[in-house]
């Protein structure tokens, strides 16, 4: 027993030393002016698919700015694993404290390190983060790309103006900020002429089936039913929604595209609301993104951080950079980024899910 | 430099937490699901204490102890009528209704956002602002949980609950009450739990329910399982090898796509050995029923 736990430890420790080696020699090789960028992305554990994409992207626009002289720096990218957990992301923080800038996914890891952000002054884009009260936990954090409320904004705007007659019921998750934000932003729509919802039901993002909250949503008769919401539970919910039989209208968020393949008929029938995104630069890089859009955010967060580094690459400049940053050219248009690091979008359109899983333009 | 000491702060705190956990499952020999749901309870009370009432870091982390105290010694007058996988179930059952609780009740815990700006501790004018402070305050407080532990596992306390778990009627006959000192353990593991719950919310400044989920409860029994349950060292090694191990694993270098799931196999298959091999962990007395 002895020998096998000697073994175990000096192949760790081999392993550890070695692959340490290895790292260093690896990042050196890029050569001087290195601006370190650290992040935290879901890599393992229930969102980590939306992790790999993220970092697919990150990667892809790394490589284009590190062969691109326009830009006087190189970009070191030391992504790490986050768990989507909050105590994991303080401590992979005290690891990338050096970083130059740093980009963080999802509410726990970017609410747990907004203090030391603020501590330290490192400026943040939190790739997916759908709700306000973390972008205003620090004047460090930049918004990485959907907020819930304007996408819920998008959504009543298209119910006032196409229907203003029907009734409208929600479907969405429970006990979080970013739901609670998102029922804010549509009943702000529909209360302008003077529209309610007219019932509520909730579901966990870790719902396999959500027929029973469905069928009291049915009970109530709407016209439309909107659903917002992401992971399975999200998919139960769409689900749940075809099996029972809904005959209404459903209008969901952009998920529904990602999600089509595990939905009956491709999902065909159902809206949503969409930012629109040209994949023509990243399909160059790599033909296995098409309409991905986590490769998407991924790879736009790193050239808009790119773009704030022109002037410089000490975090404060970044941090100044990014929050002058206005009327950037993306494959989503032309963004711009405010001093409180909310981030401004061109209009969403209004997309109908086709039969073979394709999706057509109903509004713009 | 700075992650090395964060990780000394871990260590501090997941000590007391082993140890805490040592105490009914390595000395009573029932296996409890609910360590993360009190180290919950005492965060959230602690932070919620020092958010709204300026009563200081030792008045708040007492507040918390007490809350999670009464409710550790109120639930173990139901879940210590079981034994075995029952026992196991019960404290399951509670730590999915803690975590619910604090997933769900916005108005005080902030559901799933959490809570934030907890104050960092001010102990009798020393305000514990820098990591380097933080961490002579946990080993401070790690190295007392260890000593009272230690004290406390030959005391006559100690003995009588070792005495309930190898054989309960035997001990019954010596006159030994196991709902009585069963329900002790229970209540200062509890108690313990809490406390590190307190260092955890003061340090992080920030938590959410995602810190205390059942994921945690089993992370918490797989350190006192592969350390060894029943003695004073087992935890020990159980801390070092379960916090150091994973972080080791990070500077391997594997492809950064791959990486993060590759570790968590590396990671899974030795603890597998570790187990096939040392039943009783690195180095336990007992191997849990």
């Amino acid at each position: 027993m002895r020998k096998l736990i000697w073994t175990l430890v000096i192949l760790v420790v081999v392993g550890v030393f070695g692959g340490r080696v290895w790292y260093l020699n690896q990042h050196k090789q890029i050569g001087d002016n290195v601006v370190k960028i650290g992040g935290f992305l879901p890599l393992s554990g229930p969102l980590a698919r939306d992790g790999v994409e993220f970092l697919k992207g990150l990667k892809i626009a790394q490589n284009q700015i590190n062969n691109d002289s326009q830009y006087n720096f190189k970009i070191d990218l030391r992504m790490e694993d986050s768990k989507f957990s909050a105590t994991q992301a303080v401590s992979l923080f005290n690891r990338l404290v050096d970083s130059n800038a740093l980009i963080s996914s999802g509410t726990p890891s970017t609410a747990s390190i907004a203090p030391l952000l603020e501590q330290h002054k490192i400026p943040t884009i939190s790739l997916i983060n759908a709700e306000d009260k973390t972008i205003l936990a620090s004047s460090q954090i930049f918004r990485g790309w959907i907020a819930a409320r304007t996408t819920a904004s998008e959504i009543g705007h298209y119910i006032v103006s196409e229907y203003p007659e029907k009734t409208v019921a929600l479907l969405r998750t429970h006990s979080s900020t970013d739901a609670k934000e998102f029922e804010e932003g549509l009943l702000g729509q529909l209360n302008k002429i003077g529209k309610q919802v007219q019932a509520t039901e909730t579901f966990a993002v870790t719902d396999m089936e959500t027929n029973a909250q469905v069928l009291k949503l049915m009970d109530k008769n709407p016209d439309i039913i909107v659903v917002y919401g992401y992971a399975q539970g999200y998919i139960a919910a769409i689900n749940s929604l075809i099996r029972m039989g809904y005959k209404g209208d459903i209008i969901t968020t952009w998920d529904i595209e990602m999600n089509s393949s595990l939905i009956p008929n491709n999902a065909s029938g159902i809206y949503f609301v969409t930012p629109t995104y040209d994949f023509s630069e990243l399909v160059k890089e790599d033909k296995t993104t098409n309409n991905n859009f986590f490769v998407a955010f991924g790879y736009e967060t790193l050239r808009l951080l790119a773009e704030a580094m022109k002037n410089g690459t000490k975090p404060e400049q970044i941090r100044e950079g990014l929050a002058n940053l206005k009327d950037v050219e993306t494959g989503f248009g032309k963004v711009s980024y405010d001093e409180r690091g909310e981030l401004y979008l061109p209009p969403f359109v209004l997309k109908q899910m086709q039969p073979d899983g394709t999706a057509k333009v109903v509004k713009e | 430099m700075t992650y090395v000491l964060h990780q000394l702060i871990m260590i501090s705190i997941y000590l007391i937490l082993v140890y805490a956990t040592n105490l009914v499952t390595g000395l009573g020999g029932l296996m409890t699901m609910a360590q993360a749901a009190f180290y919950g309870m005492g965060a959230y009370v602690y932070a919620l204490v020092a958010l709204n009432m300026p009563v200081g870091f030792v008045a708040s982390c007492g507040i918390s102890l007490l809350v999670a105290g009464l409710v550790a010694w109120i639930l173990s007058k139901v879940v210590l009528r079981f034994r075995g996988e029952t026992f196991v179930l019960a404290t399951l059952a509670f730590q999915m209704i803690v975590f619910t609780i604090l997933d769900n009740w916005e108005g005080v815990t902030g559901g799933s956002y959490g809570l934030s700006e907890i104050p960092r501790p001010s102990l009798f004018g020393w305000e514990v602002s820098t990591v380097p402070e933080y961490v002579l305050l946990s080993v401070i407080v790690a190295a007392l949980i260890t000593g009272v532990f230690w004290v406390m596992l030959n005391s006559p306390f100690g003995l009588s609950v070792r005495a309930v778990r190898d054989n309960e009627r035997a001990a019954e006959s010596l006159r030994i009450s196991p709902q009585k000192q069963l329900s002790r353990a229970f209540v200062i593991s509890s108690v313990l739990a809490s406390l590190a719950g307190c260092l955890f919310a003061s340090y992080v400044t920030y938590i959410d329910p995602t810190s205390f989920s059942l994921t945690e409860s089993i992370f918490i029994l797989c350190i006192l399982l592969v350390g060894g349950s029943g003695n004073i060292i087992g935890p020990f090694l159980g801390v070092l090898f379960m916090i150091l191990f994973p972080e080791g694993l990070r500077f391997l270098g594997l492809p950064d796509e791959s990486a993060a799931n590759l570790r968590e196999i590396v990671y899974g298959t030795i603890l597998i050995v570790l187990m096939y091999y040392r039943p009783n962990g690195f180095k336990g007395i007992y191997s849990v029923k």
